[in-house]
């Protein structure tokens, strides 16, 4: 555990060394919940909660794209006789993590600064956002991995994140709805539960295709 | 030399057998329309079929026509109303004469303001043919209800004569697209499913050969899947008015397994190094694969389809009325699943030979040195 945390710190210093990475995924969110507003002025239900989604996921494969892309040949040979793979990626999925949930709250809190509030209950939205986080998460630090072997770079993490995160989203984007009419437990307990499985398929798929992936 | 060939005979016979009969076996009769199709109860209905496929001329004194009203309660019986005279105009086209001015055979309800009736036709030759809520009758004021049952038809055969592919209202000459649009998928999907195989097993041997069968099964699979897409959008514009409808689980998941396999294609050109690409490759199949599977189990029951078996629509069987789709649907799947290995064999085999011309070029010029 402590080498986890040990490697979470050195992502944490990495970022705060360049400070423009930061600042520049919260100008891009800002700068596109801007421009929605020029364009829309009022928003309704629906295409508040699709714009919620696609700005959350254009900035989080954005924020998650950086962790496997920035890092050098030699730096991974280093971690490769340091850690085991499963501690390795288990600190880039925590800190993954960290972002995806940091700019869902930002974009949420943006959005109903923006355009109001939609939802009846402000727990439900979090708690969506919070397990959507996860899976999101685990799909982006594997995506990044597998990316960071092409030359393609953000563009090529892009187009392979897309397909494999489409199953999340639908669910992700059926369960707000259901949040805009104040979630029946009845309905949004199952689509929790198809989501849950799936966070969970991909974070176990993710340790068991990682060691495999990291040796070169 | 023959030896190894009997699965590649096979294929060839299947498909020329699918694709002759997929072609050329004649269509079903059928009804293709009929006018009027809203009427009042207090006259004689004239109505004229305009029907596909029929030989109403062939012993028309055998053909026999009449109207059917289901009940609208379990303890009632169905009502039938024959028709009682006929005007032969072709064989494709008749004007039938039904009396309901004496009383329709059982009463209307207070609430009931319209029945619908079907009605069915049964000649020598073609045997059954249906148009389901063929003619609307509207209650009139005038309506007298008690008449007589007034026929029970002895009819001398039930199907056609002949081997016939069944007719669909509204699919019509396309449904025998179902024997080429739906082996495509098929085929795709057996050459995913194998080129997910071999990636596993590249993972775990970490032998070359694998990586080099796993990205050839992705690339005919994609070829089957442009194939699938092709007719597939040939068909939709013919029966659903467009190229493509948004929101079908169907399509969308065809859109979504091509992006992933393009994207893997992507993905390898993207790679200089050998053994990275082979590793990089093999992980992202396993791992795209593991994510979108899921997809096939929560889609389906999220948003309706307009493909058979999908959100109330009737399943497949029930298009195929007589069975004899099924036996060149079946037989075309096998032959284009077949065809599909043994493409991925040739194209596997020669990426070997390239290789081992390159070795030998590098060789020689090594040699010259």
């Amino acid at each position: 555990m402590r080498e986890v945390f040990a490697l979470i710190n050195k992502e944490y210093n990495q970022e705060r060394r360049q400070k423009y990475a930061l600042n520049a995924i919260l100008i891009y969110v800002v700068a596109t919940l801007y421009i929605i507003n020029l364009s829309f002025q009022q928003l309704d239900p629906l295409v508040w909660i699709s714009m919620l989604w696609i700005i959350l996921l254009f900035s989080t494969i954005n924020a998650c794209s950086r962790s496997f892309i920035q890092e050098s040949n030699g730096s991974l040979l280093m971690f490769y006789s340091l850690v085991s793979p499963a501690k390795y990626l288990t600190a880039k999925y925590i800190y993954n993590l960290f972002w995806t949930l940091l700019l869902s709250a930002i974009t949420l809190f943006g959005f109903i600064l923006f355009f109001g509030n939609v939802f009846p209950s402000f727990g439900y939205i979090s708690l969506i956002l919070l397990v959507g986080g996860f899976g999101i998460s685990a799909n982006l630090t594997m995506s990044s991995a597998i990316a960071s072997k092409g030359k393609g770079g953000a563009m090529l993490m892009a187009i392979l994140s897309f397909p494999v995160m489409i199953p999340q989203l639908l669910l992700l984007i059926k369960l707000t709805k259901k949040a805009l009419d104040g979630f029946a437990i009845s309905g949004g307990y199952s689509l929790f539960v198809q989501l849950l499985a799936i966070d969970l398929i991909v974070v176990v798929v993710s340790y068991l295709l990682f060691p495999y992936l990291w040796r070169d | 030399m023959l030896k190894g060939a009997w699965w590649k005979i096979t294929a060839i016979l299947l498909l020329i057998y699918s694709i002759t009969a997929g072609l050329f076996v004649r269509l079903g009769p059928g009804i293709l329309n009929i006018s009027p199709s809203i009427v009042s109860t207090d006259s004689v209905i004239s109505l004229k079929v305009s029907a596909y496929h029929t030989h109403f001329n062939f012993q028309s004194e055998k053909s026999k026509f009449w109207l059917v009203f289901s009940p609208r309660n379990k303890d009632e019986k169905q009502v039938e109303i024959c028709a009682f005279r006929t005007t032969q105009l072709t064989d494709t086209s008749i004007q039938l004469y039904f009396q309901t001015n004496t009383g329709l055979p059982f009463d209307f309800r207070a609430t009931d303001s319209f029945i619908v009736g079907d009605l069915i036709i049964n000649t020598a030759a073609d045997g059954n043919i249906v148009l389901p809520d063929a003619v609307v009758i509207q209650r009139t004021n005038k309506y007298q209800t008690g008449g007589k049952q007034a026929c029970v038809y002895q009819v001398s055969s039930e199907k056609a004569k002949y081997f016939n592919f069944p007719f669909r209202n509204s699919l019509y000459e396309t449904v025998r697209n179902v024997l080429f649009h739906v082996p495509m998928w098929f085929a795709m999907m057996a050459l995913f499913g194998m080129s997910l195989w071999y990636s596993i097993r590249y993972l775990l041997t970490q032998d070359m050969a694998y990586d080099m069968l796993s990205a050839t099964y992705i690339r005919i699979g994609l070829v089957f899947a442009t194939c699938g897409l092709i007719t597939g959008a040939f068909w939709a514009r013919f029966t659903w008015g467009k190229y493509w409808v948004l929101d079908d689980p169907k399509l969308n998941g065809a859109a979504i397994m091509c992006l992933m396999y393009f994207a893997y294609m992507v993905l390898r050109g993207s790679i200089s190094s050998n053994t990275a690409k082979a590793k990089t490759s093999a992980v992202f199949n396993i791992f795209a694969a593991a994510s979108v599977v899921p997809l096939l189990y929560i889609y389906p029951n999220m948003t309706s389809s307009l493909h058979p078996g999908n959100g109330g629509n009737v399943a497949f069987s029930n298009y195929d009325l007589n069975n004899n789709l099924r036996m060149v649907f079946y037989p075309a799947c096998i032959a284009w699943i077949l065809i599909g290995l043994w493409t991925t064999n040739i194209t596997v085999r020669i990426n070997k030979l390239d290789l081992k011309v390159k070795l030998k070029i590098a060789d020689q010029s090594k040699k010259n040195k």
